[in-house]
């Protein structure tokens, strides 16, 4: 049971929140995940934080977290149901389909169509073989293998003792007696979220951090590079070789201890993880978007700039440190799209997106 | 500069796919049309490298922030997503008959430049659905008293575990005693390989208020643990449970 609780809310309502968001490439579940689990995680740290600042402990957070969460949840499948967003999705869209593929073919052009698709969708077939394979091998290996890192005794320990009795950064993780209140784990309560989780789903803080969020994380990882991959080919033969590349520099990726892709695969439940495994490239991914925008002279959807106002929210989560490379990355790269495309309300508007997760780590730095 | 290269050699590894990195941002400096993406995957990623491997940036840094975590700021350059960008544009600017075998020398290429992740020695296969060692697990399941927390001390290779397991077991020292230069006469002598005196362990023990002592049955300790109000109740999992009632809390 404890499993299914978890499935509905590291999918379920991530789903139903990211659908607050709009699409325009069919139904897109991926990145509806994608993007409500960010949106989530940003309201979770503006809960979070005040909350701990304040003496809270994991029962107000819950208190004050779970009606926006729910409450975001709802108004996505109302969103949803009010689209009719899921005659997007290839089952119930078939009919349509059929229907103009017969028109085509009394037309006399789907048979070259047809051979077309069919020689891209052997490869393109291979291609998804190869990705899938050894993003079920990485989970396999989540599953079956225990990583040590000695850092987990602090941060799981952090989340255990949340859990177990409801305080939050009160308790010295390691031996016992009380903790120095230290800003920069107060900043990022990435081990709250793994406590709530433990709490709502009634599973041990290390079964959900060890296990599910090895298995969440990474592959949410993977969705952020698919979607990178949308962004950078047009064809869908290019984003999956893309992909394979990718799973093999992650697999290869260790080449020492600091790497993004070390600290993913072996570290998913620290926060700092979180930071370089999937707030940076899900900020590629925006940064991307932002640019072909750019490039084509079009305006930036709002919705862009509340989305990277998340993944910046989110980085703070992570680690107050991860918050600050976060707002230079977009202030840094936004300056030079400044110089290059003078386009100051662009700018003036990544400024205002940036103000939130600016305000978390500024107290930081003035801690 | 030194530090920033150190830094920055402890992150590279051996070299050879930062080297590629290197080649495929310069590989992307000639053949990237749209300006956007010179801009993000390019341009930017140089400047960035130039300003952190500065030695007035790492100084900054250390004095705002913690030295120790500098490597982060490598964190923003683009490494994967620009290495597959470029490894797939290379391929497909390759129209030659050759063109599988050319794909799979770009795989090998990326794999013979990195490590594999899952062959070090962080991973073992998980005893448990909790991917901590069982003899954690049990001696914890052993101490527990519902409603009262209970003070024990362990060896170094268990301490780590117990309260992410189970936080209403505490210790007079944790993992914290080995980087935070503490200092705590029960750790040293715990460690110690030269049969550690059994009597010394226990006055200790009770100082810091412990109702277990877990010791491993292969430590030969002198003298017997039982001579000063802690009893020997059992052993799991190769690691013997002495117990003094009058400590427990509550």
């Amino acid at each position: 049971m404890g499993y299914l609780i978890l499935i509905f809310w590291l999918l379920v309502l991530p789903v139903c929140a990211g659908s607050l968001f709009q699409y325009h490439n069919g139904f897109d579940p991926g990145m509806r995940f994608v993007k409500g689990q960010f949106l989530l995680w940003a309201v979770f740290q503006l809960v979070t934080v005040p909350v701990i600042l304040g003496g809270g402990t994991l029962e107000t957070v819950m208190a004050f977290y779970l009606p926006p969460c729910f409450l975001l949840a709802l108004l996505g499948l109302i969103f949803m149901i009010r689209r009719k967003e899921w005659t997007k999705i290839p089952f119930f869209s078939r009919g349509k389909r059929e229907k103009s593929a017969k028109a085509s073919a009394f037309t006399g052009g789907e048979r070259i169509k047809t051979s077309a698709v069919m020689h891209g969708g052997r490869e393109e077939f291979l291609l998804l073989f190869a990705v899938l394979a050894l993003w079920l091998f990485q989970m396999g290996i989540v599953v079956t293998q225990a990583i040590y890192d000695g850092d987990d005794s602090f941060y799981m320990a952090v989340a255990n003792l949340a859990n177990t009795n409801g305080s939050l950064y009160q308790v010295n993780p390691y031996s016992m007696g009380s903790m120095e209140l230290n800003y920069r784990y107060i900043l990022a309560p990435f081990p709250v979220w793994v406590a709530l989780l433990a709490r709502v789903s009634g599973l041990h803080t290390l079964t959900v951090g060890h296990v599910a969020l090895g298995i969440s994380l990474i592959s949410m990882s993977y969705l952020i590079y698919w979607q990178i991959g949308r962004e950078l080919f047009e064809k869908k033969v290019s984003r999956l070789r893309f992909m394979l590349c990718l799973c093999l520099l992650y697999l290869w990726g260790n080449t020492s201890i600091h790497t993004a892709e070390s600290f993913l695969i072996t570290r998913s439940r620290q926060g700092k993880a979180l930071v370089c495994g999937l707030v940076l490239p899900a900020f590629v991914g925006v940064l991307l978007h932002m640019g072909n925008a750019l490039d084509q002279k079009e305006k930036i959807s709002p919705q862009v700039w509340i989305y990277a106002s998340c993944i910046m929210l989110t980085g703070c989560l992570g680690s107050a440190f991860g918050g600050a490379i976060v707002l230079l990355f977009w202030g840094g790269l936004n300056l030079m799209w400044l110089i290059a495309y003078r386009r100051i309300r662009s700018f003036g508007l990544a400024i205002v997106s940036a103000l939130p997760a600016a305000a978390f780590s500024l107290l930081y730095l003035l801690q | 500069m030194s530090s920033t290269v150190t830094v920055w050699q402890a992150i590279s590894g051996s070299g050879a796919l930062c080297a590629l990195y290197l080649c495929a941002v310069i590989f992307l400096l000639f053949t990237e049309k749209k300006k956007s993406l010179r801009i993000l995957l390019v341009y930017f990623p140089l400047l960035w490298f130039v300003i952190l491997l500065c030695p007035l940036t790492y100084q900054a840094a250390a004095l705002l922030l913690d030295e120790e975590i500098y490597y982060r700021f490598f964190w923003v350059l683009p490494m994967t997503a620009t290495l597959a960008y470029s490894g797939v544009k290379l391929y497909e600017m390759y129209k030659g008959r050759f063109r599988p075998l050319f794909g799979a020398a770009i795989l090998a290429v990326f794999m013979l430049c990195g490590d594999y992740v899952y062959d070090n020695w962080q991973f073992s296969a998980a005893e448990n659905e909790y991917h901590i060692p069982q003899a954690v697990v049990d001696i914890c399941d052993a101490m527990h008293r519902p409603g009262k927390e209970v003070v024990a001390v362990f060896p170094s290779e268990l301490m780590q575990y117990v309260r992410q397991y189970d936080c209403t077991i505490c210790m007079p020292y944790g993992r914290d005693i080995l980087y935070l230069n503490m200092s705590s006469d029960l750790y040293t002598l715990m460690e110690e390989t030269e049969n550690p005196d059994a009597v010394r362990i226990c006055k200790l023990a009770a100082e810091e208020g412990c109702a277990y002592i877990v010791i491993s049955e292969n430590k030969k300790v002198r003298g017997s643990l039982e001579q000063c109000g802690y009893v020997y109740t059992q052993t799991i999992d190769g690691y013997a449970l002495y117990f003094n009632e009058d400590m427990l809390i509550g």
